[in-house]
């Protein structure tokens, strides 16, 4: 079993890329389970999920990496033990830490093969997150194997480059990737980067 | 919004029963650790109801609220940093979602869903910079403007209180929550254990801290019971006794800060707005 963990900003496209990943994995007959986590009582995530035809397990009310982390555990080992999938895909909330996330999927003991966490950024608003709340993106980004810039589509000439540029200065040495999660743009290689 | 959060340990002020032992103080001030929103800034907020009729009409009329919201956030903070969304689904769980993260890109609409009598939704927020109540309240008047003919579940505002507002409309204010002026529910940090017969008198304290009524000082705190002024006959029962809480006195110079009749006063329009909002008088196209 392998566990997922999609860190990113508020807005930047992680319940998207879940969907496209959850999708990518059925089709290749693997078992996923989701689990979908927002900060505010009223989930909105898991009710776009199950519209969409995926069955996700919500928890609302709190961060799981933080004021929920009992309850994420709990949760891990439910699902360990109740569908014992190949593959746990978490979203936290936008306003999680992603490394404390690992952190406590390490401690729940689910024997899990490996963990990774994928980073994924907003180029539509990479500059005015940077310019507000660096320290917390950065802290945000800094557990990730691999970040990804998502919305490769929308971006301005230039803006990928600085994007990476910036991300590379603070991350040597961790992969950046340019995708679409929209459009599907660079998800192939994603999934060969996940394995 | 603050980035220090305060301890609020020592304010209940409440009594034991004899015998029994306070633990309010037991703990030690560092362990205080901030949670990740806290660490960012950040709030959530948000609701859920029904909306009757849903038809594409609706779903602009749905989409029109997320924009307004997205413009106070974005008057707020600077720049909409965070996601607005609504989910709109039937019972079955198929639906829609609208979604706003930028303003120039306006609201994402996903999926698609026929015509139908009733619907859910959920309408939730989660950004930076912003006031978690003040929040709420622009959500809630954004889908009243809106048009829809809706009505919100009245346990969905379990944790969200309305200055004088008869929230559930049945006269019960919910939450009597304290904001320091970091916009954060304190609530539940006390933490403290009654004993039998301990009585909690933490929530108590009647009136509700919001920003747009009730006097703060530099930190946040309420100064609604630290003035110290005195209470003499006002003639004219008009006169403002300077605590800036804009209260009146009646002619035999009583105070009535914290009394009904000031709220009833003040919340008049208010009163009809919120019960319009849990269906005591829903609007029609």
């Amino acid at each position: 079993m392998i566990v997922y963990i999609i860190g990113g900003f508020l807005g930047s496209g992680k319940t998207s890329l879940l969907m496209r990943l959850a999708t990518m994995f059925s089709e290749r007959k693997q078992k996923v389970a989701i689990l979908v986590n927002e900060s505010g009582e009223i989930g909105v995530d898991g009710a776009t999920l199950k519209a969409q035809g995926y069955d996700a397990i919500e928890l609302p009310s709190g961060c799981i990496c933080c004021s929920l982390s009992g309850t994420l555990q709990g949760a891990l080992v439910n699902i360990k033990n109740d569908i014992d999938p190949d593959i746990i895909v978490i979203e936290p909330t936008g306003l999680a830490l992603p490394h404390k996330v690992r952190d406590l999927v390490h401690n729940a003991c689910i024997d899990e093969e490996k963990d990774v966490i994928i980073g994924i950024a907003d180029i539509q608003r990479f500059n005015d997150l940077i310019k507000k709340k660096e320290e917390f993106f950065t802290r945000q980004m800094q557990g990730s194997d691999f970040i990804l810039i998502n919305k490769s589509d929308l971006a301005k000439p230039g803006e990928i480059e600085s994007a990476t540029a910036w991300l590379n200065d603070r991350f040597p040495g961790k992969e950046v990737v340019p995708v679409s999660v929209k459009e599907g743009t660079n998800l192939e290689k994603v999934y060969g980067m996940m394995q | 919004m603050s980035e220090e959060k305060e301890c609020r340990c020592h304010e209940h002020g409440h009594h034991h029963g004899e015998g029994e032992e306070c633990h309010c103080h037991d703990h030690d001030h560092g362990e205080h650790e901030r949670t990740s929103i806290e660490e960012a800034g950040g709030c959530a907020a948000g609701f859920t109801g029904t909306i009757e009729n849903f038809n594409t009409d609706a779903e602009m009329k749905l989409a029109d609220a997320l924009m307004a919201v997205g413009r106070y956030v974005q008057g707020e903070s600077g720049s909409l940093l965070g996601h607005i969304k609504a989910a709109v689904y039937t019972e079955d769980g198929k639906g829609i979602t609208l979604n706003l993260i930028d303003m120039d890109n306006g609201v994402e609409h996903h999926g698609t869903m026929p015509r139908a009598d009733r619907v859910k939704f959920n309408f939730m927020c989660a950004v930076l910079d912003v006031d978690e109540h003040e929040l709420t309240h622009e959500m809630m008047h954004a889908i009243d403007d809106s048009g829809l003919d809706y009505k919100i579940d009245p346990e969905s505002l379990h944790h969200h209180d309305h200055d004088g507002c008869d929230v559930d409309g049945e006269g019960h204010h919910h939450h009597h929550h304290d904001h320091d002026g970091d916009g954060e529910c304190h609530c539940h940090e006390h933490g403290h254990h009654h004993g039998e017969g301990g009585e909690c008198h933490c929530h108590d304290h009647e009136h509700h801290h919001g920003r747009r009524s009730h006097d703060y000082d530099e930190d946040g705190e309420c100064q609604c019971h630290h003035h110290d002024h005195h209470h003499h006959d006002h003639d004219d029962g008009d006169d403002d006794c300077g605590c800036g809480g804009g209260h009146h006195h009646d002619e035999d110079g009583e105070r009535h800060c914290h009394g009904d009749a000031e709220k009833k006063a003040d919340s008049g329009e208010k009163k009809g707005f919120f019960s319009r909002l849990l269906g005591k008088g829903k609007k029609k196209d």
